[in-house]
């Protein structure tokens, strides 16, 4: 064990200026029905593995992580919220100042999709400053031979959708990280968050450009 | 040094609810109680709105009604939520032996379970840090007594 300085322990500008580092710069919150995979996509992000067995979150869980994007480096706190029903009143309280919310459905699940629609309008009417990232989910369900027969959610229907909601263009399908990147590059590249950008500490790359945000569909478990 | 609360730590031990959710589910709540009726949805919203709560006496009255509710056999398939809020509740109330015994049957029962695995390790660590803080106590009184005999060393040999 080491020496410590008894006391540091009571000092209370130590604890405070531990709150201060411990914050994160940018709330990013999850939403989407029971099981589409919110908890698959940010574990996939986060720790870089994969859980075939499905147990469903409890209230919301949180995790952090720092990413560059842009000459900057941001840290994300990430909400996921549980889809259950249980939980539905709760999930709707974490959205409360979030930049960025991933509102996910399963390309498998046609309810999901409608879950994820009710999402996005209760985010575009209470959030105005949440960018909204719709997030088709299972994609490897879909593909190959007997893939097309599991897809339950039209091709078109999410671009239509978010043509509504948020001027999004169609992009090819990708990773979690690929996700979270936009995310932070969006955020960084947007003017409204400029005196946040400004505080954040700088790298020295910076060449890579910021990309639209829109559609995406992730597949967890084979990237 | 002993380890620092790190961001994870806090938003989860300081994820308040929203206030005036509790004051209208406790309304409801009450108002059920007095009409005789008992809805197990508001009776739930009603607990995990205590338990998120800024405020100690609210956290311990969130902390009871989870165990009524997990008691109660018509509640099987919520048990292992149960056992994180109690958990969470204990954690908030500074009493982590509870808390990490709540969470440690949560294992047994779902063992990797990733929110419960982080609040063991966020309780964990609470335990280990009261304790040096005790240790801190301890050794500055310890210290203190030293330097005073020290002191009283010192003057009576420069008379
Ligand atoms: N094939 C396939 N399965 C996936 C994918 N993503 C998630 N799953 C599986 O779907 C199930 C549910 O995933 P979760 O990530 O826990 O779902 P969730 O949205 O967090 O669910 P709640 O916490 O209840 O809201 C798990 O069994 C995952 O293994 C995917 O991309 N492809
Ligand atoms: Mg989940």
């Amino acid at each position: 064990m080491e020496l410590i300085n008894p006391t540091s322990v009571f000092n209370a500008d130590i604890f405070s200026s531990v709150l201060v580092m411990s914050q994160v710069d940018v709330k990013v919150v999850l939403l989407g029905s029971s099981g589409c995979g919110k908890t698959s996509l940010v574990e996939r992000f986060l720790h870089d593995r994969f859980e075939e067995r499905y147990m469903p979150t409890i209230g919301a869980a949180f995790g952090a992580k720092r990413v560059k994007a842009l000459g900057k480096i941001l840290k994300l706190g990430i909400w996921d919220t549980a889809g259950q029903e249980r939980y539905k009143a709760m999930s709707r309280i974490y959205y409360r100042g979030a930049k960025a919310a991933i509102v996910c459905y399963d390309l498998t699940d046609a309810d999901s999709f409608r879950e994820a629609q009710f999402w996005a309008q209760e985010l575009l009417k209470q959030e105005d400053a949440c960018k909204i990232y719709l997030c088709g989910t299972k994609a490897d369900l879909t593909r190959g031979p007997e893939g097309g027969r599991n897809r339950r959610v039209d091709f078109y229907a999410p671009t239509d959708f978010t043509d509504d909601v948020n001027a999004g263009k169609r992009r090819k399908p990708h990773d979690s990280e690929e996700l979270f990147q936009a995310i932070a590059d969006d955020f960084i590249s947007n003017p409204v968050n400029e005196p946040i950008v400004q505080e954040l500490p700088s790298i020295h790359v910076g060449k890579d450009q910021p990309r639209p945000s829109g559609t995406w569909s992730s597949v967890c478990c084979s990237y | 040094m002993f380890s620092e609360p790190d961001e994870v730590e806090t938003a989860i031990l300081e994820d308040f609810g929203d206030a005036s959710e509790l004051k209208r589910l406790e309304a409801l709540y009450f108002r059920q109680q007095e009409r005789m009726e008992n809805d197990p949805k508001v009776r739930w919203d009603y607990a995990i709105s205590l338990v998120r709560s800024k405020y100690m006496a609210d956290i311990k009255s969130g902390r009871r009604m989870m165990e009524e509710i997990m008691a109660d056999p018509a509640n099987e398939e919520i048990q292992i939520d149960c056992l994180y809020f109690l958990s969470l509740a204990c954690a908030k109330l500074k009493d982590y032996k509870d808390a990490l015994q709540y969470v440690r049957e949560l294992l047994r029962r779902k063992p990797n379970h990733m929110q419960a695995v982080q609040l063991e390790r966020i309780i964990s660590g609470r335990l280990e840090r009261e304790g040096m803080k005790g240790m801190a106590i301890l050794g500055g009184a310890a210290m203190g007594i030293g330097a005073l005999i020290g002191l009283g060393v010192a003057l009576a040999r420069r008379k």
